[in-house]
């Protein structure tokens, strides 16, 4: 092991593919980690409450770094951020003013994607009426609508088509940010949203949450669905690891054992197993997964099951056969034979450990396979339902026409993920194959 | 081989009963064709008995073919007899149940022509010597390491610790045969089944291990099967010589007497096929008989050499299978030459 270890240090590649692959499990468990399962499933469901407050379609944020216009992300004011937000003024018998003053700053060379407002209210029988005002740095003042609030109301200023008649058919995300004095450029500087919410209740309460939904968000951007692609990028480490990893160690070694049993006891369980490797050879593995995920279940682990099942058989347990027969005939066997070592204890002693070295390569360099099956799997609509996957948003990608639409990140992110993975496993693999099977050596 | 003190042909004391005893043994193997048909058989072994006692060795010696290993694996147990018996101390094997063939196992060594083959490659030295205790039931992990060291020690693979953690690879040709000879011995066995053990060793290594064999069957009282092709060296090793033939054994001999006067067409011609380093043999004509070994699915009627025998008598070698001839006190022979030259 630990000469292992040092012959794996002289190859670059090996270096680099396991760093690779350790950056991956990082990833993996600090989705693990951070994102419970049940939260992952959850959050990507994304049922109604979820993503409120992030934007459609977003790009990565970070991508502000190369662009020479600055585009704005998305910029949260609540009134119970701050408690200067909202002042109340009590008119008696229980009418009150609730003033709030929703500041920020924008200072991005390109207009925000959408506007709302978020109100919570409290009361008992009489809404609360809110009315909106608009101020812009150079100091216009432009009224937005009056609306009774009920205990949790969105009013989507982008969508409000009054508004949008009176600001003579521009889009209020455009016109409520546009410089006159410059069209089509935002005006850059402090911007308020007031909003003087008319209480009627004692104890009743109004508190408001201003979005201004920017054109970037967070790490990896946003889908369709306004939900973060970052969690699926993160969830679908450890689904890609766990799925490849289960099913080329599952179908290796059981196609070895397979192998050796087939050799050691010959006869009629030879004769079994060949023929019935023979058969399945010949069934189309995608098929059958895709009427196994049609038909019967699109869990993922279903799915795993099925392919371990299919990938037992195939020229690995031929070629495991042949080199199985040559270790069958070794001098060591006869002698284990001799001093009774008994049917299971040869096969998984004595046969077993001796092609064990020639199976660890091939294994690593199945891994990715694997993992590119189940992406496979899910561009083509058969993933799990439920958990985030590389290959989901893949799909979900290819569905919306990310590609023509210009979601290129929506693309290139998995695909980047699902790349990384299979030159990390290759790249050990490879190096791992020179290390075990010495006539690959170069000079 | 200088240092080997040749053995001389003892009177065998026979009041005592044989380690071994091996009765009218056939180990056929069945040959199919496509796997279903019965195409006939290959008789590896028919119809092999001699008797075998403690601190005695048996040579048998023959062509490639002729069932010497076959011999040896049906007494190991590794090949199961198409009929015929073997009795290991007066039990019959063929009616062991699991307990009695681990104790038939724990008695039998065996040594192999190839010592790197004959030892795994991925275990150390260590779990090759622990295997077969832990298979034959002997648990306690201090009589393991007891008992190692005790073969080791026996082996002269010292120091022991060092060798403990070795992986086969790492040790030269003649500690691997040590080390199967040691694995061997591990179950303190009644007798050895040694398969040509220095065929593949160097010539310098050769007499070590027979030296080794010897001291191990002096101070264990082994009986030792020792089956060669290498003639040169059963003058120093075995009391008695079996010739084999065509899954036979066609003559049974003190080794003195053998190698004095062989009786048997073969056995002489594998005499005289046998190379000695002299300059005088430049001159002498080797007259060693013509023909190929006998197919042994479809064996030659009668005597089994007769087609290559130059003393063939038509109409009896060909027709009718020789008995063997007991010509001497310790000398038998299946050939009908003999026939009249038989004590009563």
């Amino acid at each position: 092991m630990k000469n292992l270890w040092s012959q794996l240090k002289s190859y670059p590649s090996a270096v680099a593919g396991l760093i690779l692959i350790s950056v991956l499990v990082g990833i993996a468990v600090y989705a693990l980690a951070a994102i419970p399962y049940s939260e992952a499933v959850r959050l990507w469901r994304g049922g109604d409450n979820v993503w409120l407050e992030t934007p459609r379609n977003a790009r990565p944020a970070w991508l502000n770094f190369f662009y020479k216009e600055k585009q704005p992300v998305t910029t949260v004011v609540r009134s119970t951020d701050d408690p200067a937000n909202k002042t109340v003024l009590d008119l008696g018998g229980g009418v009150a003013i609730n003033d709030m003053v929703l500041e920020f700053e924008f200072n991005y060379d390109g207009f925000p994607t959408e506007l709302a407002v978020f109100f919570e209210s409290v009361y008992e029988a009489a809404r609360p009426n809110v009315n909106m005002t608009w101020v812009t740095p150079d100091g216009r003042e432009i009224p937005l609508s009056e609306l009774s609030v009920r205990p949790s109301e969105a009013y989507r200023i982008s969508q409000d088509t009054r508004l949008l008649r009176r600001l003579n058919g521009k889009q209020p995300e455009i016109a409520l940010f546009e410089d006159p004095n410059n069209p089509g450029k935002p005006l850059k500087g402090t911007y308020k949203l007031v909003a003087e919410g008319l209480v009627f209740e004692e104890g009743s309460t109004v508190d408001a949450s201003l979005v201004v939904y920017g054109k970037l968000h967070g790490l990896a951007g946003t889908d369709h669905r306004r939900r973060d692609i970052t969690v699926a990028l993160l969830w679908g480490a450890p689904v890609a690891l766990a799925f490849g990893l289960v099913a080329a160690v599952g179908s290796s070694l059981t196609t070895m054992m397979l192998a050796a049993a087939s050799v050691w006891f010959g006869g009629w369980v030879d004769w079994v197993i060949r023929r019935v490797n023979e058969i399945v050879m010949i069934l189309p593995l995608l098929p059958i997964l895709i009427m196994v995920g049609l038909f019967y279940s699109r869990s993922i682990w279903a799915i795993l099951g099925v392919v371990i099942a299919l990938g037992i058989f195939g020229s690995g347990i031929l070629s495991y056969r042949s080199m199985f027969i040559q270790v069958k005939e070794s001098g060591y066997i006869e002698a284990a034979r001799a001093y009774g070592a008994g049917n299971g204890r040869i096969i998984f002693r004595y046969m077993i450990p001796k092609i064990i070295p020639v199976l660890i390569p091939g294994f690593v360099t199945q891994v990715p396979a694997y993992v590119f099956l189940e992406a496979t799997l899910s561009v083509l609509g058969l993933g799990d339902p439920v958990l985030p996957t590389w290959g989901k948003l893949l799909n979900d990608a290819h569905s919306n026409g990310a590609l023509f639409n210009g979601y290129f990140y929506w693309v290139l992110e998995p695909a980047a993920l699902l790349i990384l993975a299979g030159l990390g496993f290759a790249m050990l693999g490879f190096a791992l194959d020179r290390i075990f099977n010495p006539r690959l050596r170069g000079l | 081989m200088p240092s080997l003190a040749a053995k001389q042909t003892q009177e065998q004391p026979r009041e005592q009963k044989p380690v071994l005893r091996v009765e009218n043994l056939h180990t056929w193997f069945e040959v199919r064709r496509m796997g279903f048909f019965k195409a006939g058989d290959v008789r590896a072994l028919d119809g092999v008995s001699f008797e075998l006692y403690a601190g005695e060795t048996i040579s048998i010696v023959g062509e490639s073919g002729c069932g010497k290993s076959t011999l040896a694996k049906t007494i190991l147990g590794i090949h199961h007899p198409t009929s015929g018996k073997i009795y290991f101390e007066d039990e019959d094997i063929s009616t062991f149940d699991k307990e009695g063939w681990k104790k038939y196992r724990s008695n039998i060594g065996y040594i192999m022509q190839d010592p790197y083959g004959a030892l795994p490659p991925f275990m150390s030295v260590k779990r090759i010597l622990e295997e077969p205790m832990k298979i034959n039931g002997i648990k306690d992990k201090k009589e393991q390491a007891r008992r190692i060291r005790q073969v080791l020690e026996e082996v002269k693979l010292a120091p022991i610790e060092d060798f403990l953690p070795k992986f086969p690879h790492m040790l030269s040709g003649g500690q691997q045969q040590r080390l199967v000879i040691a694995r061997a011995m591990i179950l303190d066995p009644k007798m050895l089944v040694a398969d040509e053990p220095v065929s593949m060793l160097d010539a310098s290594v050769r007499v070590e291990i027979l030296q080794l064999l010897q001291g191990l069957q002096r101070k264990h009282n082994l009986a030792i099967i020792y089956i060669t092709h290498d003639l040169s060296t059963v003058r120093y090793f075995s009391e008695r010589i079996f010739s084999m033939y065509g899954a036979k054994i066609i003559e049974k001999s003190g080794t003195a007497a053998l190698l004095k006067e062989p009786l048997h067409p073969y056995t002489k011609a594998l005499f005289e096929a046998t190379s000695d380093p002299d300059a005088e043999n430049l001159k002498t004509f080797k007259d060693v008989p013509a023909g190929e070994p006998p197919s042994l699915m479809n064996p030659p009627t009668g005597c089994r050499f007769n087609p290559r025998c130059r003393n063939m008598i038509k109409g009896l070698c060909d027709k009718e299978i020789p008995p063997e001839f007991q010509v001497r006190e310790d000398h038998s022979v299946a050939c009908w030459l003999y026939k009249d030259q038989e004590i009563k």
